[in-house]
């Protein structure tokens, strides 16, 4: 029972911050500013969430392992373990995420992914670094550590990458590309 | 050696006369043809890297930009006399342009900016009876390599060389404004400019370098 109501926090926790998000700035509070300090903090074990843009489209569904969700002053942040995601491009699936770890931020509005990032486009073509930040109201994937995309026989390798969410169009830095 | 100058050059006989031995110029031709890209039956390109500062990839096209290098991977089958194998091309900016499909291929390939390439071919000796590598060296400032086309275009200061192991001069020489290359007939047709004309350079077997 204690279980199920810390796991209905947590879920409400997390949708708040990434509605967050999604809406664009916080709304402004009105009272003089309070020093900020962590005032709520949740975890939760093996759940999704989903999150969606100001007109209600899907942005992220993810699925976690764990999860702490906190909350400073106006800013809220929620970090996922063990995860995998559907990203999403003006309402429509455009590439899955795995990571190791995620994390959204209400205050940078980006959802960051480290560990064994793998972005697996729907047209078949995978990404794989150490760290992706993905700012979704830019349509901005930019990777960085052991790059690799790999797509049929081609693979290109390089130190960091700036990308569309769906993997259509990427630029890479000191890159190598390999046809086999 | 012999110095040849032209104000628009078309080469298409398969033997030439120079201070009184004949150069092959079918050997010539051909190293010529496959000093630049993608004879579709006598060029091999199997694997290859491109690199490059920058690398804009949109699934079927890679532009290097920045210090871009095109380098095929080395092969283990030795070149049949005939064959030629591109080795490298180095430039300020490398497009290629792949087919579709789950196992891409080389469609074209365009070079711009201080364009090297570098090729080997497998020829026949005068004798007939050993194979020789030649190298073939080629600038200018931008390479086009249409497949369908079936040619090779030299733009800007285009020059090739072709040398030979053990040879002290270079077997050929071309320069001009432009250098067409024709795969399907064999045809190069080398334009100069009106105060630098186009230029051939032939030369006998001068002993070891």
């Amino acid at each position: 029972m204690r279980r199920g109501i810390s796991g209905l926090l947590i879920v409400g926790i997390a949708v708040s911050i990434l509605a967050g998000c999604g809406k664009g700035k916080p709304p402004a509070a009105k009272q003089p500013p309070k020093e900020e300090k962590t005032s709520l903090k949740a975890e939760f074990h093996k759940a999704n969430i989903a999150w969606a843009d100001s007109k209600g489209r899907p942005l992220m569904e993810a699925g976690f392992k764990e999860a702490v969700a906190s909350t400073s002053g106006e800013n809220a942040r929620v970090e996922l373990i063990g995860v995998k995601a559907a990203l999403f491009r003006d309402g429509k699936k455009a590439s899955s995420l795995i990571a190791e770890r995620v994390v959204a931020d209400s205050r940078t509005k980006e959802i960051t992914a480290v560990g064994g990032v793998r972005i697996t486009s729907d047209d078949g073509s995978i990404a794989q670094c150490e760290k992706v930040v993905w700012k979704s109201s830019a349509n901005k994937l930019v990777g960085s550590g052991s790059v690799r995309l790999t797509k049929g026989n081609i693979t290109i390798t390089a130190e960091r990458f700036e990308a569309d969410t769906g993997l259509t169009k990427v630029r890479f830095y000191n890159g190598k590309a390999q046809v086999r | 050696m012999a110095k040849h100058r032209f104000g628009e050059l078309q080469i298409s006989d398969f033997r030439f006369q120079i201070e009184g031995k004949r150069i092959a110029w079918a050997v010539v031709l051909l190293l010529i043809c496959a000093a630049v890209i993608a004879a579709p039956a006598s060029l091999k390109i199997g694997e290859m890297t491109l690199e490059g500062d920058i690398l804009d990839w949109d699934g079927q096209k890679i532009i290097a930009k920045g210090h871009a290098s095109f380098t095929a991977a080395p092969s283990k089958t030795p070149l049949k006399v005939g064959e030629s194998r591109l080795e490298s091309i180095k430039a300020g900016t490398i497009t290629i342009v792949l087919t579709t499909g789950k196992s891409q291929k080389l469609k074209e390939a365009s070079a711009t900016g201080e364009v090297v390439i570098r090729a080997k071919r497998a020829d026949q000796d005068e004798s007939g009876t050993k194979t020789l590598l030649r190298d073939v060296y080629a600038t200018a400032q931008s390479a086009t390599m249409p497949q369908a086309q079936d040619t090779i275009k030299l733009t800007g200061n285009a020059f090739v060389k072709v040398t030979e192991p053990n040879v002290a001069q270079p077997i050929a020489t071309l320069s001009g404004k432009t250098m067409t290359v024709s795969l399907k007939d064999h045809t190069i047709r080398v334009e100069g400019e009106p105060d630098k004309q186009a230029e051939f350079t032939g030369a006998t077997k001068e002993g070891p370098k």
